[in-house]
């Protein structure tokens, strides 16, 4: 094992070295009681980014982010869990417990409850989720943490839908999610619209994306990544057993793309070092995606749907999508489906597992995480409903997935599982 | 953790980067085309028109999407996090247990 010094990403603003000068291999051999020295300092750091986190948006006074966002979703939740407490239309409740677990040592547990109702003629949405993660696999081991992590995401979310006209029907929706080190809220507008006699459906959504990184490791460490995204879904009835659909997906999002904890290994020309620099990526990314859909009944109790989607950003990574859901409905009360995914992603453009410093300057982007890498992923699934009681139904869903990353040494490929178990009740 | 351990690699040259590569915007434009491409069935397709006493089947559970929105969405999440293109679902980052 060659352990190496690592470099810690500068603060926001003028960093030390903005070029990703290497002026000599830092390879350094291991002694007794570095690691952990290097390990308590990292868990003081990591206690004090508790207590030193800046503003949530540029500009906003400093207060830590994880009191912050709440209360701006709260702002949004609130009036939705009044107004369903007047609610005069069906509501309906949900509640489901996820889990995902991979043999990269991740385990996600993922409990949910979610409530809509109608209100005169709107209905109100709101959900809210805890992702507990527990995590001790390669990214962790290498980069943020001695060991094993625990970590808690918070979701929550809340759409409004009102009819504006007898064809369409608006939306205001607005999702905040929280954790340690990283801060996410969207909010938008929506519209559907009903067109040639209900035959074809028009949809667009508009979203505002902002987005804050902190780092458990360095206090310092404050970004921001904002941006807008967009989707436009056409739906064609076909026939009297088809439907046709098109979504459009549009995204630009401008900021640090980077991960704080992630470096890159840099060779330095005439020398048997390695060195490593922080991860570094273009500030803006844009990226859009279409998808084609048919959705069929091969039989009064039998339904297909199969899409393919072709996706494209300006870092040069392109993915395919294929997908497949046969589903059964078996009885009045019971559905069964299986699905199958394969992905397919080629490497963003300045991806590369190692790199070479040329006269001592190393890329100015680079970054060899395995998600922007070549890489592939194939999925089965298997879902099953059942509903009983007349307004009670139980769903069950299984998956397993494998990713594949075709630039990555040190992780080639990852099996994962997906598990929930959910209730919904109508009132 | 600051000790970081080497990938095990033999440092080939079609393996090493060399100098800056900003990437480029070439193939953009080939998004909208084939967008535009894909529209077209749409408007060949907006001819044809189902009345709504035919719809029986169009209006099944298993015909609407996603049949399973929870399901979906959790997917969709674990998708965002585990693989490179994303898309403008709404999703929010992380959650991925890989900081």
């Amino acid at each position: 094992m060659a352990a190496t010094r690592f470099a810690p990403r500068p603060r926001s603003g003028a960093p030390p070295n903005p070029r990703g000068r290497v002026d000599a291999p830092v390879e350094t051999a291991p002694r007794a009681g570095q690691h952990a020295a290097r390990t308590r300092s990292l868990s003081r750091a990591a206690a004090c980014s508790q207590l030193h986190f800046q503003g949530l948006w540029p500009g906003a006074p400093s207060r830590p982010p994880s009191r912050c966002l709440p209360w701006v979703v709260c702002a949004f939740l609130i009036p939705a869990v009044a107004a369903m407490a007047q609610a005069d239309g069906e509501t309906q409740g949900r509640a489901s417990l996820g889990l995902y677990a991979d043999d990269d040592r991740v385990t996600v547990w993922s409990p949910t409850v979610s409530a809509s109702t109608g209100l005169g003629s709107a209905q109100i949405d709101a959900n809210a989720s805890v992702d507990v993660v527990s995590a001790a696999s390669v990214d962790v081991v290498t980069s943020a943490s001695p060991g094993t992590v625990s970590e808690r995401r918070v979701q929550l979310g809340a759409t409004l839908r009102h009819p504006l006209s007898d064809i369409v029907q608006g939306r205001t929706l607005v999702i905040g999610s929280t954790e340690k080190d990283y801060h996410a809220l969207r909010a938008g507008l929506g519209t559907t619209a009903e067109l040639a006699d209900r035959n074809f459906t028009v949809d667009v959504q508009v979203l505002v994306a902002l987005d804050r990184v902190t780092s458990t490791i360095d206090n310092g460490l404050s970004e921001s990544r904002r941006g807008a995204l967009l989707d436009i879904s056409l739906t064609q009835i076909l026939d009297p057993r088809t439907y046709l659909d098109l979504i459009l997906e549009g995204r630009s999002m401008v900021g640090y793309h980077a991960s704080p904890y992630r470096t890159v290994p840099i060779r330095v020309p005439q020398s048997t070092g390695i060195t490593r620099l922080p991860e570094a990526t273009p500030e803006i990314r844009m990226a859009s995606a279409a998808r084609v859909r048919v959705r069929r009944a091969i039989l009064d109790d039998l339904f297909l749907h199969v899409s393919y989607r072709y996706y494209l950003d300006d870092w040069e990574i392109d993915s395919h999508t294929v997908y497949a859901l046969l589903l059964w409905q078996a009885a009045p009360s019971l559905r069964v489906g299986g699905s199958a995914r394969g992905y397919l992603q080629s490497a963003a453009s300045f991806h590369s597992p190692r790199y070479l410093a040329q006269e001592g300057d190393a890329p100015r982007f680079r970054t060899a995480d395995r998600l922007l890498g070549a890489m592939d992923s194939w999925q089965v699934g298997l879902t099953t409903d059942y509903a009983f009681l007349a307004e009670t139904r139980v769903t069950l869903n299984t998956s397993v997935q494998r990713f594949a990353y075709r630039d990555s040494p040190a992780q080639t490929h990852r099996w994962a599982l997906r598990s929930s178990l959910g209730f919904e009740q109508t009132f | 953790m600051l000790d970081v351990e080497a990938p095990q690699i033999s440092v080939g040259s079609s393996q090493v980067a060399s100098a800056a590569t900003a990437p480029s915007r070439r193939r953009y434009s080939w998004v909208t085309l084939a967008a535009l491409a894909l529209a077209v069935p749409f408007v060949v397709a907006g001819c044809a028109r189902v009345r709504p006493y035919q719809r029986e089947v169009l209006a099944e559970p298993g015909m609407q999407s996603p049949v399973w929105p929870d399901i979906a969405s959790a997917e969709q999440h674990v998708h965002e996090v585990r693989e490179g293109s994303t898309g403008a679902t709404g999703q929010t980052g992380g959650g991925c247990g890989c900081n």
